[in-house]
């Protein structure tokens, strides 16, 4: 789609991109600022460090993945609306399914990553991964959903705008979810 | 069932390997841990250039496969208007966004009472340019050619791509970072 002006004509799809963007990388930000609450708490969880970029990218990927499987669906059109059942439900299971497995393994690993690197015993650090990721797919997988069909349903490309979304939410979700299951478990 | 079961069943490990692969980044982290509890505008930053170039492999990979699922894609591969198109439209919003990221954690850093000096803007800006520019390049390159060979492949490259894009983002974000860091600071 374009937008002709006078002289130019600027693609839709880079200011869908560039506005997704931008909110993306300032939901990005806000959660540099809630990281950086959690910096005193490194000397108590070792295993942090090791494990967030890991569970940052899981639950972006997930949430991507949905998004962008939905999204094409629907561009297809093998998926119209959010009461198509079979679909749907296969794609949401999946992603929480896929939630669990992954949590686990990453937890795992990076319980033996600093307990062989760094001769740090803390097995905490697997129930932590494991409740802030439960925490964070409560929000993160119905708000994935709705928010593609409901952008598609408005015109929008969700190919554009739910990748940098899903990130900056799930950056958000995440580290909340982790500072509210280290406050609970320590 | 069936779809619930092939999309785990093309997920999972791709899914874990990507996870282990960023948190593998994260011992970057920890090796300049002593510098980051110092350096706030770098603790800010983080998140924000680790999904934003996260970002860039999502919709590249989003787009394209799009593409490739509406038959739209012939010829050769990277001289294609979409992906020459694609190209024009990512690196001038990425390079905007990482001097957008850099200045505002800066000036967050500066109200939560950090200080501020130019120079330090200035390496955070350097920092956060060449991890931008570097891996938006390395990403692009992955997202079409793999991709490409995914869909021949006959495989959904929305659940192989976007883990294995996002996962080079954030491996190569904290390898880049860490390294410029520990030269820069």
């Amino acid at each position: 789609m374009k937008i002709l002006g006078k002289h130019k004509k600027i693609d839709m799809d880079f200011w869908e991109i560039f506005t997704a963007e931008f909110i993306s990388v300032t939901g990005g930000i806000i959660a540099g600022v809630l990281l950086s609450l959690l910096m005193n708490k490194l000397e108590l969880i070792p295993a942090l460090l090791v494990l967030l970029p890991g569970f940052l990218e899981m639950r972006g990927n997930i949430a991507g993945s949905l998004a962008s499987r939905l999204g094409t669906d629907l561009h297809i059109k093998k998926l119209y609306k959010l009461k198509d059942g079979s679909i749907l439900r296969d794609n949401v299971l999946s992603s929480v399914i896929l939630g669990i497995i992954v949590t686990l393994s990453l937890g795992f690993f990076a319980y033996l990553l600093t307990y062989f690197l760094f001769g740090i015993n803390n097995i905490n650090i697997i129930f932590i991964a494991l409740i802030a990721s439960i925490l964070a797919m409560t929000f993160e997988i119905p708000l994935t959903v709705i928010t593609t069909f409901w952008l598609f349903k408005k015109g929008y490309d969700p190919d554009d705008i739910m990748g940098p979304y899903v990130t900056a939410v799930g950056d958000v979700v995440s580290i909340l979810a982790i500072v509210i299951t280290i406050n609970l478990i320590i | 069932m069936k779809l619930m079961s092939k999309i785990i069943r093309e997920s999972w490990k791709v899914l874990i390997i990507a996870s282990i692969l960023s948190s593998i980044g994260g011992l970057g982290l920890k090796s300049i841990q002593d510098k980051l509890v110092l350096l706030v505008p770098l603790i800010i930053v983080l998140p924000a250039l680790n999904g934003m170039i996260g970002n860039f492999g999502i919709i590249i990979t989003a787009k394209f496969t799009t593409t490739l699922f509406e038959g739209k894609i012939k010829g050769r591969l990277l001289k294609t208007y979409f992906v020459r198109h694609l190209f024009k439209e990512i690196m001038p919003i990425a390079l905007v966004a990482a001097i957008y990221i850099s200045l505002l954690s800066c000036f967050i850093a500066y109200f939560k009472g950090y200080g501020f000096e130019w120079i330090s803007l200035g390496k955070v800006l350097l920092i956060t340019l060449i991890s931008t520019i570097t891996l938006v390049l390395i990403i692009f390159l992955i997202a079409i050619v793999y991709g490409y060979h995914v869909y021949k492949n006959n495989e959904d490259p929305d659940d192989v791509l976007i883990p294995i894009t996002t996962a080079i983002a954030d491996l190569g974000t904290m390898v880049i970072f860490s390294l410029s860091v520990y030269l820069i600071f």
